[in-house]
């Protein structure tokens, strides 16, 4: 039959094409798969240490003096140094300074460490230090370290020393000069156009590639180099937080920051370590201006309502602590555990409450959050069942971040719940919500004088004893005032494997600045 | 028939105007200002107005929006999509590094589909009974399984549990072939397996519609082989409406690399958008939803003018 015969020939001829198809995918995706195991090992077990960083988020570009949120701060603390610097305790300590010398509560004099270089290989002097800090402390450059320079009269240099003259004392000070965006950095990187890369730290950013990553190098430059062991960081983003966690577990990176709630346990639980320390808290702020809100009494009940223990199991699976009124860290003189205990869960008096306040029936009003940060929305959901529970018919508005920034900054909501922590210890980072400084973070309209005096009073006390009294001024106050009702404190976590050692995160607010000690990390 | 092409692209210029504007307009009309949003994120310390009001100047967000936008289109027009504003970086360049991985994603992933689609199909409509059932079922839940839950399973399989595979990113394949292509591994599955099982449907049931026509009867009826019948008359004439499936689930899948870029931390395109629209980054969200729109319109022209060429009733339309 010569049609089959025709029929047939390119017919077998394309079967053993197919069926070579077939093998060659299933054996390439052999291949891919052994290559794939072998590939994350063979990296680590090269001679120089290189940690692997998962950062939370990709990073926009620093521009020297503003405040970019967390994820540009941890590679502020890897790039630069400032005049003063965190230790590993979370204590202030010279940095680019050898030493300071107070001799008085308003002048101090900074003695630079002999030989200081940037990473362009240029000297840093005290030129370079006066020029810096002048930049910072100028309103209008838009630094957010304004505010927490707006003390310094004058600055004078003389060859390796600085002296800084304040108009009055400021016991925050120093604190604000160890903040990651307050590094001193060549006068060249003073403006907003200058990406903020070049400092005097322990690692020089040497390779950046948008969307996947950057390496920094250890610089040779830096004052301290002898003790830095590790040779490079490479960082890559995972703004993910499940996409991380399972980076960290599957071991394509060594460490990562912002270790997601839902995740702390299996992280531990795969045998890796969860390093986290209470810092942040979470709080209902108020919009003051008209409505029941503007009535301190309504503002008590809300305060008094709130059940914190659900709140920190819903949003944090207990990862948080309830906290009962504000934050003051127990190192600082002004520390009293009552400050903590303002208000306790008790329905009953919020109730009473509020029919003082001539609302015994309740009324409604609406709760702006977030759904973008799902920790804040499940603060909300807690908040506005313990509202309820009193009367407050409470609607939740969860849109995206940005849409909640610009509602906030518009004053447009009753309540909100946000989460914030100082961007110093000292307590008087306080002062935020008793300024009217209509912004998104600060209750819409509050603003109250006698409350502001007694922060910035405390923060001129250099009297520890008088710190104390001042800040149970404000404690008794801000009970009776409510300029926002705490909800809680949460943990905030790096977790590494156990390549890793020597790290280890800082106490408090100062959590966010923990990668400073990756100065002093190194892996296996 | 030059008309019509013609035609065609203008069409195609003036869709893409339209686009542009609304894509214009509507970032605008969304809540969210860039350059706040630069300046804080979820934990606290918000930027003072001084700051604000700097970075809005150097953005250039504190012009008219007329002007902007007019920038905007002229930018467009001499190929100029302007500069990110987190980073600074231009948007051609950010565009040209990631539509390549995203298509690469995109290729891997429908040839995958193809392959696993067509030989599922193929072989559940020439057995039958328990292999058809299980095929079948096997499509269902591949059809509606969502692929950030699949891809989450993937993960935890193969990168957790037997670290075979990486968890996400990337590896830029002239640095490092093989370890790209096993990066790209897990993602490309995850995209597939819904388009893998839709192509298995169309396979099976085209399959088994051919089965019945005349002249696999008159094939079978020469004395041909069964399996010849089969590769040579049946499954080469089932597979006009799978091409069509594929051409379509094309888009389908380009769309479907949003979840997948997210869970596997892919940097592609959709990645790029999806960051450009939580900051505000209006330069990126419109650079890449310009790109996208020119990408569709590009697709429909060629595909209505090779209809034109196929079916000359479509060119008199």
């Amino acid at each position: 039959m010569p049609i089959s015969q025709h029929l047939r020939r390119p017919e077998s001829r394309t079967a053993h094409r197919w069926i070579g198809a077939v093998a060659f995918g299933a054996a390439s995706i052999l291949v891919l798969a052994g290559c794939g195991g072998s590939g994350g090992s063979g990296d680590s077990g090269s001679a120089s240490q290189t940690l692997t960083f998962g950062l939370s988020a990709e990073p926009a570009t620093p521009i020297t003096g503003m405040q970019q949120g967390g994820a540009v701060n941890q590679l502020l603390t890897m790039v630069h140094r400032g005049l003063m610097t965190y230790d590993e305790s979370g204590a202030v300590t010279p940095g680019l300074a050898e030493s300071v010398d107070t001799t008085d509560p308003t002048s101090y004099v900074f003695t630079l460490r002999p030989d200081l270089t940037f990473h362009d290989d240029t000297p840093l002097t005290a030129e370079n230090v006066k020029n810096s800090l002048d930049y910072y402390r100028d309103p209008a450059n838009g630094s957010q370290l304004a505010a927490g320079l707006k003390d310094i009269t004058d600055i004078a240099t003389d060859g390796d020393t600085v002296t800084i003259t304040l108009a009055q004392p400021n016991t925050a000070f120093l604190q604000y000069l160890a903040l990651p965006f307050a590094a001193i950095v060549p006068d060249a990187s003073l403006n907003a156009d200058t990406p903020n890369w070049v400092g005097a730290g322990p690692f020089e950013m040497t390779d950046l590639e948008q969307g996947i990553g950057l390496t920094v190098e250890k610089s040779d430059n830096y004052y301290d180099a002898d003790d830095v062991a590790l040779d490079s960081i490479e960082v890559k983003f995972y703004p993910d937080g499940e996409a991380r966690t399972n980076a960290l577990l599957s071991g394509d990176v060594d460490m990562i920051e912002y270790v997601p709630w839902e995740n702390f346990q299996r992280v531990s639980d795969a045998g890796l370590t969860v390093d986290a320390q209470q810092g942040p808290f979470q709080y209902v702020q108020f919009n003051v201006t008209d409505g029941p809100f503007a009535e301190p009494k309504v503002r008590q009940a809300v305060a008094y309502a709130l059940n914190r223990e659900n709140a920190v199991l819903a949003a944090f699976q207990s990862n948080g602590a309830p906290l009962n009124g504000i934050v003051i860290p127990e190192d600082d003189p002004a520390y009293d555990p009552a400050a903590a205990d303002l208000w306790s869960y008790d329905p009953e008096k919020a109730k009473e409450l509020l029919a003082e306040a001539g609302y015994p029936d309740g009324f409604s009003a609406t709760l702006l959050s977030t759904s973008q940060y799902t920790f804040l929305q499940d603060n909300a959901l807690s908040v506005q069942e313990d509202l309820r529970a009193i009367g407050i018919d409470v609607t939740l508005d969860a849109p995206d971040w940005s849409t909640r920034v610009s509602k906030g900054n518009a004053g447009e909501y009753d309540i909100a719940v946000s989460g914030d922590a100082g961007v110093v210890t000292d307590p008087s980072y306080l002062l935020n919500w008793v300024v009217d400084s209509r912004n998104f973070n600060v209750g819409w309209g509050y603003s109250n004088d006698t409350l502001r005096g007694l922060i910035e009073e405390g923060l001129r006390s250099s009297d520890d004893d008088a710190k104390r009294d001042i800040y149970a001024q404000v404690a008794e106050l801000w009970a009776e005032e409510v300029p926002f009702a705490s909800i809680n404190t949460r943990e905030q976590a790096y977790a590494y494997n156990d390549k890793v050692s020597g790290f280890e995160t800082l106490p408090g607010f100062l959590v966010f600045y923990s990668s400073l000690n990756l100065a002093h990390a190194s892996v296996e | 028939m030059l008309f019509f092409i013609l035609k065609r692209m203008a069409m195609g210029v003036g869709l893409v105007l339209l686009v542009l504007t609304l894509i214009f307009s509507a970032l605008q009309l969304v809540p969210g200002d860039p350059a706040v949003l630069l300046l804080s994120t979820g934990d606290g310390g918000a930027p003072s107005p001084e700051a604000v009001e700097k970075l809005r100047e150097q953005l250039g967000l504190n012009q008219p929006l007329l002007t902007q936008y007019f920038s905007f289109l002229s930018g467009v027009f001499t190929g100029d999509l302007g500069e990110s504003f987190r980073t600074s970086q231009p948007v051609l360049e950010a565009i040209g590094a990631r539509l390549p991985r995203t298509l690469m994603l995109v290729v891997f992933a429908t040839v995958l589909s193809i392959v696993i689609g067509v030989a599922m199909g193929a072989i559940a409509a020439r057995r039958g009974g328990w292999v058809d059932t299980l095929v079948t079922a096997l499509s269902s839940i591949g059809v509606a399984l969502p692929v950030f839950v699949f891809g989450a399973v993937l993960i935890l399989l193969f990168s957790i549990t037997l670290k075979w595979f990486p968890a996400g990113g990337y590896v830029d394949p002239s640095k490092d072939l093989l370890g790209s292509l096993a990066s790209l591994t897990l993602p490309a599955i995850s995209l597939a397996v819904g388009f893998a099982a839709q192509i298995a449907r169309m396979t099976r049931s085209a399959v088994l519609e051919v089965q019945t026509q005349d002249w696999v009867r008159t094939a079978k009826s020469i004395g041909l082989a069964p399996f010849t019948v089969f590769r040579r008359h049946v499954l080469r004439n089932s597979l006009t409406p799978v091409v069509t499936v594929v051409g379509i689930g094309f888009g389908t899948l380009l769309g479907s690399t949003v979840l997948v870029e997210r869970v596997f931390n892919y940097p592609g395109l959709s990645s790029l958008l999806v960051d450009g629209v939580t900051t505000r980054d209006y330069p990126v969200v419109q650079g890449v939803v310009i790109v996208i729109a020119l990408l569709f319109i590009a697709i429909n022209i060629v595909v209505d003018i090779v209809y034109g060429i196929l079916d000359p009733r479509v060119r008199r339309a």
